[in-house]
């Protein structure tokens, strides 16, 4: 065998290997990102759950106190009926507070009929039922009292009026402390919300920061493929040949995707020369500063990291030269 | 309420990456491989025939780390042929040195585009097969 020229073209796969995991390490910490989100997301959200139904308690109770107002308004409204008997005036009030309250009728129409066994059993059985019913029920209960004083005495009857500021100042307090309930409620609820905004934006801005990641990635994993194959290269003379043996030729490296820059280091006002591309958006530190991105997530990622493949492939800024 | 930030196909990204990855020996040896051989091709037409034995003495072959042209196996002038020098009795043929070659390197330079063709295929079909062009 005589002796030969040999061009060597050696294919380094190991730094592929590893910029190829850089691109799983980017996809998974996108996805790490991304459940994480999700169980912060889901986190909120079970408090939303939580304040929805504390929510939906205070207005079924807020409803009910409102109901059972009407109810008892109207209840008295009907006391006042002559033609009504006694009890006839007292189921017609638990009756008209029971359709007021719509779906409340299941504590309305007891709270009655324990009224009327308070009106018949003495009031020992009407505080104990006040003690096993709590606020809304002693509402209900006041105004079985006024009832039972209006029955017997004149006096209660002649200072009716002030009777009835005393039920009005009882709704009043009850009814700002409900509002103070769904005031305090409200507040929470928003405070958990700009809470959840804030942690949404935060959670985005990692996703974000996951997508870039993983889109640097892929370019990145595609220049390494080409710098550790092809851009490995070599030319390899025998070091035998006269004058040139020993020599090696390369294909030069190619550039890998322009990274950017988010703030210019230095000092506030200090110039620098910068090297952009076509395309490229220069902001001001103004604008820079309070600058966020948002990004919406949504699709396939395998088709993202497949259209940045594609796309740097085929367009210009991957050329494989 | 039922909030979420879902992103399909995360699972399945990562589990194409790892096929990538172990598709990768395989892609670069088969990249390597098929650049010499294009190489080859475009080498053999330059090289000066008389018996022909020079130009069909061309051939590519897998290596350890990759592939590899060769020329000369069975031709004793080839290396000069290709690189100059002098050869002969009294080294009495004169060939002006030629220090990247004569046809295989310069027919390397002239296929790198269609070389870079096969790499773009080559990982364009193994990012595909490998399930990320889903």
């Amino acid at each position: 065998m005589g002796p030969t020229v040999t061009l060597e073209f050696k294919g380094e796969e190991s730094d592929l290997m590893k910029a190829v995991d850089r691109a799983g390490d980017g996809v998974e910490q996108l996805g790490d990102r991304v459940e994480k989100t999700t169980k912060d997301i889901r986190g909120h959200s079970k408090a939303f759950d939580a304040m929805g139904e504390g929510t939906d308690k205070a207005e079924k109770k807020f409803t009910g106190f409102k109901d059972t107002l009407d109810g008892s308004i109207n209840g008295l409204a009907a006391f006042n009926d002559s033609s009504l008997s006694m009890s006839d005036k007292m189921m017609a009030m638990g009756q008209s507070a029971a359709d007021l309250s719509g779906g409340l009728t299941d504590f309305l129409i007891p709270a009655i009929s324990s009224v009327v066994t308070f009106m018949r059993g003495g009031l020992a059985s009407a505080m104990t039922f006040i003690a096993a019913h709590p606020l809304i029920i002693a509402l209900i209960a006041l105004v079985a009292i006024f009832v039972l004083l209006w029955m017997h005495s004149q006096t209660f009857r002649d200072i009716v009026i002030g009777v009835f500021k005393a039920v009005g100042d009882f709704f009043v307090n009850v009814f700002k402390k409900s509002f103070d309930f769904v005031v305090g409620l409200v507040q929470g609820y928003l405070d958990i919300y700009i809470s959840i905004g804030k942690a949404i934006v935060s959670a985005f801005s990692a996703v974000a920061e996951g997508i870039k990641n993983a889109f640097k990635a892929a370019f990145n994993f595609v220049a390494d493929a080409w710098n550790n194959t092809v851009g490995r290269l070599q030319f390899n003379i025998p070091s035998w040949v006269p004058g040139i043996g020993g020599n090696s030729f390369g294909v030069p490296k190619m550039p890998k995707f322009h990274t950017g820059i988010n703030t210019v280091p230095g000092g506030p006002g200090t110039e620098m020369v910068a090297t952009l591309q076509a395309g490229e958006r220069i902001l001001s530190a103004t604008e820079n500063s309070g600058a966020g991105t948002r990004i919406h997530v949504t699709g396939d990622a395998r088709s993202w990291l497949y259209q940045v493949i594609k796309h740097g492939l085929k367009n210009g800024d991957l050329r494989l030269v | 309420m039922d909030m979420s930030i879902s992103q399909d196909g995360m699972v399945q990204v990562g589990q194409a990456i790892l096929r990538l990855k172990a598709d990768i020996p395989g892609v670069v040896s088969r990249v390597v491989f098929a650049a010499a051989g294009i190489s080859v091709d475009a080498a053999r037409p330059t090289v000066p025939r008389d018996s022909g034995d020079a130009a069909r003495s061309l051939r590519h072959f897998l290596t350890n780390t990759g592939a590899a042209v060769e020329g000369g196996a069975s031709v004793d002038y080839y290396r000069w042929l290709e690189l100059g020098g002098a050869s002969g009795r009294k080294h009495a043929n004169k060939r002006p040195t030629v220090a990247d070659g004569r046809y295989i390197y310069p027919g390397y330079l002239r296929s790198e585009q269609k070389i870079q063709i096969v790499m773009e295929e080559s990982l364009s079909k193994a990012v595909t097969d490998a399930g990320l062009a889903g």
